[in-house]
């Protein structure tokens, strides 16, 4: 099957009234959770699935996926309006986003991030469309030591990228991954940190650990900061149009940005987030009027935005290409696959045809709804902003709680939420990024399957990991990004050192 | 240092051949080299206040918090989700002081009700009916 040949496939799957509610519902939920603060996306992709267990296979992962990027516009809105950004890669989009709101430029703003998303997000679909085949039939030929060695990259990628030291990286991870290994190993069936537990025999489910460790620690910050009323000005629908001249300065930013995105969003690591700051500075060097950066700018929106929405589409490509995900919202699509019994990988392509090019095509239908139904929901929501956080509190707290006990109907995991809860709320006030824990906790039984087997496979001998060029190239990778602070610093001293002089006292 | 000391336990087989013990000591070493690494990299670094660490109030409310959601989980078998939610929903509200006693019930009331129907009706997921609804 051609890529055209594919995507018209997956626009008959998408374009079903079913998939086409699920992605209505999916990029409302999305923008909804990204708009306000508590659950966020992560939270309500692991509780919601526990819903989708009851719909097929390509309609759970459409709604997902939708919440995913719906979300992404959600978190834009806030940061446009108050000055919040709603996700970590909505930050840029505060610095000139809200200061346009200042100018009275809020709704012009808001279109333009919406078109650029839109367009983004198009363009990213026809990357994915073309990439994500061929990497599939890539990833036919890897084998185990090759999966264990894109997983670890990916891993360690994201723990060294997401900010902060090596060791606190180090930390996370190792935390993640040892919660992996409780209950039964995957290869022998042997049982694991239960402590004679019965409810640990399967695991530590993945709802309580996302909803503990990214629903939580945001309920627990607003419980902090204590009650208040977000000051959200009024936007009418007329307030959207944006100038003649804000188009002609949009519109280059935002394929500038879409390029970009994407190219950052097929390789491990935050780079959907990294990819807003790139466009950013990118947008500043290339304008005319780089003094309007950060007063204003109306590029500093529209490129940071295409590439987030890009870069979101790039993510797809290993995730559906190889069932390998970048990044935490993609392992949850992972898991969404795994509990509805479909196993993914690059014979994904081949075997659940329905499930790849249906997502891919929904992603285009979910893009057009996410314009359609969002610019004129502005004011809704705007007045979402406006709720008491006392209030909004108590729905969220209690959405959280019945969720998470509607999962394996276990009071158990309320208790693994809460603890993980506290100490992912611990984490993040000590600096600590908790990112790289759900991607450890999806990743780690596929790394270890992978490790165990490969070494089966070698009889022993860890030659395989070096005999096999891309083990070992990915492998290569894994210790530059692990020893590359290092050898920065070392080469970073020995320039100093030289030109001190053979007389200098250094 | 606890967990590498229970990965430990479980066999670690041959490197041909290895056992469920071999990953859960890898992934025990990672952990603790990176907590020790964590640990020495604070007591090097020059004292820092960490301006957003709860205190006063604001740690007063997330304790309180807490506990709310932890008594739900201890009550909800027994007095089913309604009652509990209720609570919780009031207790949320209660710290953070939105509204007067009477909108929190009646808000409370709302909540837990809508969410029952929600989940038990619409979504069909069985939560606990406890002493309210047998």
């Amino acid at each position: 099957m051609s890529p055209l040949e594919g995507l018209a496939y997956g626009f008959s799957v998408a374009l079903t009234p079913e998939n086409v509610l699920a992605a209505a519902l999916g990029v409302f939920l999305g923008t909804l959770v990204g708009v306000l603060p508590g659950i966020g996306p992560l939270g309500a992709m692991a509780l919601l699935l526990t819903v989708t267990t009851q719909f097929r296979a390509d309609t759970a992962l459409i709604m997902l996926a939708g919440i995913y990027y719906g979300s992404q516009y959600g978190g834009s809105t806030t940061s446009i309006l108050v000055n919040i950004p709603g996700e970590a890669a909505s930050v840029v989009t505060t610095i000139d986003g809200y200061q346009m709101t200042k100018k009275g430029r809020a709704g012009a703003a808001l279109a333009v991030a919406a078109v650029g998303s839109f367009i983004a997000g198009s363009v990213g679909l026809i990357g994915v469309m073309f990439f994500a085949p061929v990497l599939a039939q890539v990833g036919v030929t890897f084998g185990p030591p090759e999966y264990f060695a894109i997983a670890a990259l990916g891993l360690l990628s994201l723990s060294r990228l997401t900010g902060g030291s090596a060791w606190n990286g180090l930390l996370v991870l190792g935390f993640g991954l040892a919660i992996a290994t409780v209950g039964l190993d995957p290869v022998g069936g042997v049982t694991r940190f239960t402590f004679g537990v019965t409810e640990l025999l399967q695991g530590i489910d993945l709802v309580p650990v996302a909803i503990g460790l990214y629903g939580i620690p945001e309920v627990l910050m607003i419980a902090q900061a204590g009650a208040s009323t977000t000051s959200v000005p009024g936007i009418s629908l007329r307030d959207l149009m944006p100038r003649r001249e804000e188009w002609r300065r949009s519109l280059p930013a935002i394929f500038r940005g879409t390029g970009l995105g994407f190219a950052f969003g097929v390789f491990p690591g935050p780079l959907p987030v990294l990819s807003t700051f790139a466009s950013w500075k990118l947008e500043r060097r290339l304008s005319r009027r780089p003094e309007e950066f950060g007063k204003g700018a109306i590029e500093g929106v529209a490129g940071p935005e295409a590439a987030n929405n890009a870069a979101t589409s790039g993510q797809m490509v290993p995730v559906l290409a190889l069932g390998i995900p970048f990044g935490p919202a993609t392992a949850l699509l992972l898991a969404a696959l795994l509990v509805q019994g479909v196993q993914p990988g690059p014979l994904l392509l081949t075997q659940r045809p329905e499930v790849f090019w249906g997502v891919i095509a929904s992603m285009y239908v979910g893009n057009v709804l996410l314009l359609i139904l969002n610019l004129p929901l502005v004011a809704l929501w705007v007045r979402l902003l406006r709720v008491p956080q006392g209030l909004l509190l108590a729905f969220i707290v209690i959405f959280v709680m019945v969720g998470t006990f509607a999962d394996k109907n276990s009071v158990t995991d309320l208790y693994f939420m809460l603890a993980l809860g506290v100490i992912g709320f611990t984490l993040r006030r000590a600096g600590f990024d908790t990112a790289p824990i759900i991607l450890a906790v999806v990743l780690g039984p596929l790394m270890e399957n992978a490790f165990r087997q490969s070494l089966f496979m070698g009889r022993g001998d860890l030659g395989i990991f070096i005999e096999r060029p891309v083990t070992a190239f990915l492998l290569a990778l894994v210790l530059v990004v692990l020893l590359g602070p290092v050898l920065r610093k070392a080469i970073g001293t020995a320039p100093r050192r030289e030109a001190a002089g053979p007389g200098s006292r250094a | 240092m606890g967990y590498l000391l229970v990965a430990s336990s479980y066999p670690i087989g041959t490197i041909g051949q290895p056992g469920p013990g071999v990953y859960p000591v890898v992934v025990g070493a990672l952990f603790l080299l990176g907590a020790v690494g964590s640990a020495f990299q604070a007591r090097a670094a020059p004292e820092t206040e960490i301006e957003d660490w709860p205190r006063g109030a604001g740690a007063r409310r997330i304790v309180a918090l807490v506990a709310a959601m932890a008594i739900y989980a201890l009550i909800l078998r027994i007095v089913g989700h309604v009652i509990a939610g209720g609570l919780l929903a009031f207790a949320v509200m209660h710290v953070m002081e939105f509204g007067t006693r009477r909108v929190r019930a009646a808000v409370a009331i709302a909540v837990a009700a809508a969410s029952f129907v929600l989940f038990n009706v619409l979504l069909g997921v069985q939560l606990p009916r406890g002493i309210l609804l047998p």
